[in-house]
């Protein structure tokens, strides 16, 4: 598990990220949304230890991340959004990568790296950026990792690419691995997260699995609108309406509708998710 | 509980991965510098022999006919490339190995791989202070005595030269291990400062690595100067005359240590230096 006590991180003056006190729980494929610059990339590199807190601490599994520890850094996978085009085929560097981790599982890697039709015989400097992604994506998979901290997975990914990533994280990651993806493509990841984090400017707006945005939250998709939605938008036909859950009604979130929500009521959400 | 510090089989498999990269990063550079003395003698006497001795152009026939009586390089000529040749390689290879650690993606690659910080230090130093440059030596001597063993034209060969031989007194100081530990000593401090220089500058890592040495010994010299301009120099003189006939019995001995301190000193501030630059990295 991952612990996050009153986080704070700046780069010189500029405060990015200020008290934040959350936790991560194993087993979950966590969505860390938010704004361009509210620090989320900062958050996930902290939460790997390639940046130290400024205050506050993190742990993981009691340990900080930041004195990168080999006993930590083999149970962790970071992948950056810009990812490098080494001069190796794709299995020789999955090959030379996963000695260092007790788990990772080559046949595995082959595995997903056909499900992504990607050749793993090709060099990375001669790959599309689409196709590099998708081997790195393939290597963090078949790493065992029991933490996978992902940065814009999906950027650089095509259509069909897009839904074999989903139905790659969820068939071969193992059930207590726990997935931070940070995404601004919500619509990407919309089936494979929860729970759901919304970072603001130097805050966590929302922390809560979709049981618990379903529970509080209802996401109406009717003619007419409601005097209590929280947010509306106009579809042909009808509107996608966002209104606190007073009758216990079931309904399938949406993420993007849930995002302007959160945005556009802080402090009601707020109050609403502290309940 | 695994040990976090230091695992002989962890740091094994770190050496490996680090070597089979460097491999990649500087194979090539490393190939050119130990193939040198056959690129240059095959240069030299091609050039040599397109010319007569009177400045006239051979035909091409002659050129293939043989060689037209020229000698190959000599002793001191190969040295002089050896010596340009250990300058670029050991300013060069330690950014080219190791530059991309400064850099976010490929840095943060690094820094996430499953060794400890020590671990990768190590690697790191074995192979810029004693793989590259051991390797690179016995390779350039060996293509050297191959040019010497296939054109006896060229002299003796520089596996040969003895250094304390060649000051050729009985009375100088003999140099350890004839030679061959200064030459190791010039390599290995230029290594390590490119290597710092490396791990200290984002971009242009060579050329801000000499600017900063040219800085350095700019602000250096003026404070030195300031230092030892009021001294006696008469007296100076003779108290370091006194103190070689003193000891000239072991003047070799601390000929050889002032070598050797200077040698640990440097290793020691630019060693620090980079271990300090790889344990706070951040990206």
């Amino acid at each position: 598990m991952i612990t996050i006590d009153k986080l704070g991180f700046s780069y010189g003056t500029n405060q990015v990220l200020k008290n934040i006190t959350t936790t991560f729980e194993e087993g979950r494929i966590y969505g860390l949304l938010g704004e361009n610059g509210v620090g989320k990339t900062t958050l996930l590199t902290l939460l790997c230890g390639l940046k130290a807190p400024k205050e506050g601490t993190i742990l993981t599994d009691g340990e900080k991340p930041f004195d990168r520890t080999p006993s930590l850094l083999e149970k962790q996978y970071y992948l950056p959004d810009d990812v490098s085009p080494l001069g190796w085929k794709a299995k020789d560097f999955a090959k030379m990568n996963g000695v260092f981790r007790e788990n990772y599982d080559h046949e595995r890697f082959l595995a997903i790296m056909d499900e992504f039709e990607t050749n793993p015989e090709q060099k990375m400097n001669q790959m599309s950026s689409g196709q590099l992604k998708k081997t790195y994506i393939s290597f963090a998979l078949a790493s065992g990792c029991k933490y996978l901290f992902m940065d814009e997975p999906t950027n650089g990914l095509d259509i069909p690419s897009k839904t074999q990533f989903r139905g790659a994280v969820m068939k071969h990651t193992s059930e207590d691995t726990t997935i931070i993806i940070s995404t601004h493509q919500v619509r990407d990841l919309e089936n494979l997260i929860d729970p759901i984090i919304i970072l603001d400017k130097q805050d966590v707006l929302l922390n809560a699995t979709i049981e618990e945005i379903t529970r509080k939250l209802y996401f109406d998709y009717g003619n007419e609108l409601n005097p209590e939605s929280l947010f509306s938008e106009q579809l042909p036909g009808g509107f996608l309406q966002v209104r606190p859950n007073r009758e216990g009604l079931e309904s399938k979130v949406n993420v993007e509708a849930l995002f302007n929500t959160v945005h556009k009521h802080k402090e009601y959400i707020r109050g609403l998710f502290a309940k | 509980m695994k040990n976090n510090t230091f695992s002989i089989s962890r740091f094994g498999k770190y050496f490996v991965h680090d070597l089979k990269t460097q491999v990649k990063n500087i194979g090539m550079l490393w190939l050119v510098c130990v193939l040198m003395p056959v690129i240059f003698y095959a240069t030299y006497m091609l050039f040599g022999n397109i010319f007569s001795p009177s400045g006239h152009l051979y035909f091409i026939k002659d050129i293939v006919a043989g060689p037209k009586g020229i000698d190959g390089p000599i002793l001191g000529v190969r040295f002089a490339v050896f010596v340009v040749t250990t300058m670029v390689l050991t300013m060069v290879f330690p950014s080219r190995a190791y530059g991309d650690i400064t850099k976010k993606s490929e840095g943060s690659a690094w820094l996430m791989l499953p060794a400890s910080r020590l671990e990768k230090y190590l690697s790191m130093m074995v192979i810029c202070l004693a793989v590259v440059p051991l390797t690179f030596i016995a390779g350039h001597l060996l293509c050297d005595w191959l040019v010497c063993l296939a054109d006896p034209t060229c002299g003796k060969a520089m596996a040969a030269f003895n250094i304390n031989s060649a000051i050729g007194q009985p009375d100088a100081p003999q140099f350890v291990a004839n030679g061959f530990w200064l030459l190791y000593a010039m390599i290995i401090e230029y290594a390590l400062t490119f290597l710092l220089g490396a791990l200290i500058f984002k971009k242009w890592k060579v050329i801000f690595t000499i600017i900063a040495l040219f800085v350095l010994s700019n602000i250096l010299t003026p404070i030195l100067a300031a230092c030892i301009s009021g001294m006696d120099w008469n007296e100076i003189g003779r108290k370091i005359e006194n103190w070689f006939v003193d000891h000239a019995d072991r003047l070799d001995f601390y000929f050889n240590a002032c070598i050797n301190v200077g040698l640990a000193f440097w290793i020691a501030v630019c060693g620090t230096w980079s271990w300090f630059r790889l344990k706070n990295r951040q990206h």
